[in-house]
């Protein structure tokens, strides 16, 4: 085993979650704004499907606030920065060259903010990231940080795809990546969360609001986030 | 020569539990030439662990902490020490430190005003031991002993303004003006014979040897005396220091016993 | 090295890209900035080095031997060459240290000795920086970048590899420590060299430890895993200050500490990457008497030269100092980070007055030293070369051995009126080339 601290492993886990809420916001935030050039009211239903409070006061002010507003605890560069918080203090762990793609990328989302093509610009913030998560790949000889990533990465989709609704068919990856993750037992789960999940993402009346608060429960109690 | 039963003994009540205890302790005393310590028995709880240290003047410690929650702290030391006076410490090792004055024992405006007036008496004295006496003589004249106008922060300084304090305070005032006189001087911490309460006293480097003075008691240290700990001042010579994390009062009982076998 | 001037942008670009930033405190907020990297170096001749070689190992040695004899013997105090004043009252010096004899006898692990060049070609010594000393990282990960912008300009010119640190650090580890794991204890993420703290964990694979991660258990130290498991620590590279290193030993308010850490490293069952304590011999009051430390524990002369420095605790210093004054730089001797340093001639007549009366009333409290004229160096300003004042920090690491690491932090000003190289003031930084012949 590892010598990892419990507040290291923490911020492994997290790295993994707030990366993938960055990735899988992005994806959406693009469908989004393609939306908005028919329909510019569609930012209400973006942050309904998101579950988040809309506080925004027009389709303008979202697009301003959204993305990088450090303001917003949930805009996308807030989100960012949680990844990146998480992720400096690994440097030993992750290694320095992994780390870069971390530093482009929230350099990049902060300099797309006054930019003409942000969209083209937030194209490239996915790029770090996938490159990132490459890196973790290529670089960690360690298993066990590799699936803890991996493991926070795939409970984050799930979370989210549970807030927008998604078809079990969608649902399916995400669940049986994450089952694979932590049957390897570096984490300590709550198996009966995990299994209420199971039965309720394969069932064909899917309960999202109950999958959505069981989700957060599966990882235990000394796992969670450290504000 | 004498055989004495001694015992320190803390309890502590916390208001509310308190978590991440760290203790330490100068309470126990170690076997040196003038007394030999046998039958040592420590009992701490609760505790996670403890273990006995040093620290950089020699003494004693025990350290040890108590991470999980909890309301209550003891802790007894108790054991026998043979007692000789007539054996003297002549180790001149750190005599340039006793020598160097501490925010403690630095004399200000009054005490050189006072070291001035008895200077006279003092220079008549032959060696640092005659002097020492003379300033145990005029400090025990000088000073009436009274509680609680004092703390643990208060000078030598502040304490000569006051003409009032307690054994640190004594024991503070007379280091600080033998080391104006050019007399390495220690503090020393420990128990005497009755008491109930720890007690503060003096060390001097004379002819080779260190003698004991108890400006309080305006006594010369004889085998009624165990030594805790020694520094330059109080601040060297914490007997009990705790931290932990909790927002709290404490309550606490200490008692210290020195008893002579018969 | 005309490629490497063209390339300031990219490589300042990469340098952004690895993260290599310093951390500064403005209004109570934490800020991290970009350390600008300017790209032509300090190029120190084969011939040259090796003499300072010589100097920077015999002056480390001697320091080493100095804090050895002060935390048991005491002997050079006896023998009368560093008069008692200067040692027990300074506030480097840690009676909580009396006694420790560290695995090795070494004290200073790292040293980070600040040397200039004069003008007349000699080197001089400025400082010495015992405590925790940093800034290697810097032009270890500058180095590497630079290879990677312009290959040929190594190719071309023989520079001495200055990526070896992290395996020289860890040899120092290995060498000191006592049957347990290595790690680098940072105090956090909102702490000015952070980024180095985490460089050096990985580059000479240790664990980066956090307040917290570290307990005292019975005899040991303890690094806390998330399975409950306790690795024990043998070695710690610990970038936290003395000061709150042990709330039990030291400021009790610290909540950064290991509690009773001192009592285990007491106990021989740790090493501390620099040993607590060591503040007593780069104190600027004991800087003076280097040289003769020199004298007295090695029998040999003195190969560095020291800034021509005096203390107004002596009488005939004092009255130099006060008669010169225009002409010398006062240092506190309490004070760091280029702080409590003023220059003689750049103070009204009221300042000057009351500078002379603390001397006279505080003269332990003070040194003054000449001025040297030091050799400028060129740097890029936008697209101009232009002179700035630059020192040079080299590392020298003890272990088993003591060795000098071939490169060092060259830190200049970009204010063209200031003489104070430091990074906690603004400024940049080179790479400093060593010639392998």
């Amino acid at each position: 085993m590892d010598i990892i601290s419990v507040e290291e492993m923490n911020h492994i886990y997290w790295l993994g979650r707030y990366t993938e809420r960055v990735y899988t916001t992005i994806l959406y935030y693009f469908k989004g704004r393609d939306r908005m050039i028919e329909d510019p009211e569609f930012y209400i239903t973006y942050c309904r499907d998101f579950t988040i409070p809309n506080c925004y006061t027009s389709a303008a002010d979202f697009l301003l606030k959204y993305a990088f507003d450090e303001e917003n605890p949930d805009s996308i560069l807030s989100n960012l920065n949680r990844a990146y918080d998480n992720a400096i203090v690994l440097r030993h762990t992750l290694g320095t060259e992994t780390l870069s793609y971390m530093e482009l990328a929230l350099n990049q989302l902060r300099n797309a903010k006054n930019s003409e093509i942000e969209l083209l610009d937030l194209q490239k913030v996915l790029d770090y990231i996938l490159a990132f998560w490459a890196c973790t790949d290529d670089y960690i000889d360690s298993e066990q940080i590799r699936s803890v990533i991996k493991a926070g990465r795939h409970l984050e989709r799930l979370n989210l795809y549970l807030r927008l609704r998604k078809s079990k068919e969608c649902m399916m990856k995400p669940f049986h990546m994450l089952v694979a993750r932590l049957r390897k037992g570096y984490l300590d789960y709550d198996k009966d969360a995990l299994d209420r999940l199971g039965m309720n993402v394969t069932s064909s009346q899917i309960d999202y609001w109950d999958g959505v608060k069981v989700s957060e429960t599966i990882i235990k109690e000394k796992y969670h986030c450290i504000n | 020569m004498h055989q004495l039963k001694f015992l320190y003994e803390q309890k502590i009540h916390f208001q509310e539990p308190v978590v991440n205890h760290h203790f330490a302790y100068r309470c126990v005393p170690k076997s040196e030439p003038r007394q030999e310590i046998t039958d040592l028995n420590v009992k701490i709880s609760p505790c996670d662990y403890w273990a006995f240290g040093q620290d950089g003047f020699g003494s004693r410690t025990i350290y040890g902490t108590m991470n999980n929650q909890h309301q209550q702290f003891y802790i007894l030391v108790s054991g026998i020490a043979k007692t000789d006076w007539r054996i003297y410490d002549g180790d001149d090792h750190y005599n340039h430190l006793f020598l160097t004055q501490t925010p403690l024992t630095i004399p200000g405006i009054s005490m050189k005003n006072y070291l001035d007036h008895i200077a006279p008496y003092i220079q008549k004295k032959p060696k640092a031991y005659g002097k020492a006496c003379e300033i145990m003589d005029r400090i025990y004249n000088y000073f009436t002993y009274t509680k609680g106008v004092t703390g643990i922060y208060t000078t030598a300084e502040q304490a000569v303004s006051l003409k009032k304090g307690v054994c640190q305070d004594y024991a503070h005032v007379m280091i600080g003006m033998c080391r104006q006189l050019g007399i390495p001087a220690r503090y020393v911490s420990g128990a005497m014979i009755g008491e109930g309460f720890s007690h503060a006293w003096v060390e001097i480097f004379s002819d080779g040897k260190w003698y004991g003075f108890d400006p309080t008691n305006h006594l010369l240290v004889d085998d009624l005396y165990i030594v805790f700990a020694r520094g330059r001042d109080s601040a060297d010579c914490i007997i009990n220091k705790g931290i932990y994390l909790g927002r709290c009062h404490e309550a606490q009982e200490i008692k210290v016993l020195v008893e002579e076998i018969k | 090295m005309e490629k490497l001037v063209l390339l300031k942008d990219e490589i300042n670009q990469l340098l952004a890209r690895y993260g290599v930033k310093f951390g500064i405190y403005k209004n109570n907020e934490f800020h991290e900035q970009l350390f600008p990297f300017d790209p032509i170096p300090r190029v120190i001749e084969h011939e040259e080095f090796k003499e300072l070689e010589k100097g920077l190992i015999q002056r480390v040695d001697a320091l080493n031997r100095f804090l050895l004899d002060i935390y048991t013997e005491q002997q050079i105090v006896k023998d009368g060459v560093i008069p008692e004043e200067f040692i027990f009252v300074s506030p480097g010096f840690l009676s909580e240290c009396q006694g420790i004899v560290p695995p090795q006898n070494i004290f200073a692990h790292i040293a980070g000795i600040d040397l200039v060049k004069g003008k007349d070609g000699i080197w001089y010594v400025l400082e010495d920086n015992l405590r925790v000393p940093s800034g290697a990282s810097y032009p270890m990960i500058a180095r590497n970048l630079c290879r990677k912008a312009s290959p040929n300009t190594f190719r071309e010119n023989n520079v001495e590899d200055n990526r070896n640190y992290g395996s020289m650090l860890r040899t120092v580890m290995d060498d000191v420590n006592t049957g347990g794991i290595n790690v680098v204890f940072t105090p956090g993420r909102y702490n000015a060299a952070f980024f180095e703290h985490s460089y050096l964990a990985e580059k000479t694979g240790s664990i980066l430890a956090f307040p917290n991660d570290l307990e005292v258990n019975g005899d040991y130290l303890y690094y806390k895993t998330y399975n409950g498991v306790k690795k024990k620590v043998g070695a710690i590279y610990r970038r936290v200050s003395d000061d709150f290193l042990d709330p039990m030993a030291f400021r009790e308010d610290s909540l950064i500490g290991i509690p009773h850490l001192m009592e285990v490293y007491r106990k021989g069952n740790v090493a501390l990457i620099n040993s607590p304590g060591n503040g007593i011999a780069d104190d600027k009051g004991i800087y003076y008497f280097v040289p003769e430390m020199i004298r007295y524990y090695l029998g040999e002369e003195p190969i560095l030269h020291n800034a021509p420095t005096y203390l107004p605790f002596f009488e005939k210093d004092r009255r130099y100092v006060l008669e010169n004054f225009e002409n010398l730089v006062i240092k506190d001797v309490a004070e760091a980070g280029g702080y409590g340093v003023v220059f003689g001639n750049q103070l009204s007549k009221e300042e000057k007055q009351q500078m002379k009366e603390k001397i006279h009333l505080e003269s332990r409290r003070f040194i003054a030293q000449e001025v040297i004229d030091f050799q400028d160096m060129g740097i890029l300003d936008d697209q101009f070369l232009v002179d700035r004042k630059a020192d040079l920090r080299v590392f020298v690491l003890s272990g088993k051995e003591t060795k000098v690491w071939k490169s060092g932090l060259t830190r200049f000003t970009r204010n063209p009126d200031s003489f104070v190289v430091n990074s906690s003031q603004g400024g940049g930084f080179k790479d400093t080339w060593i010639l392998s012949q």
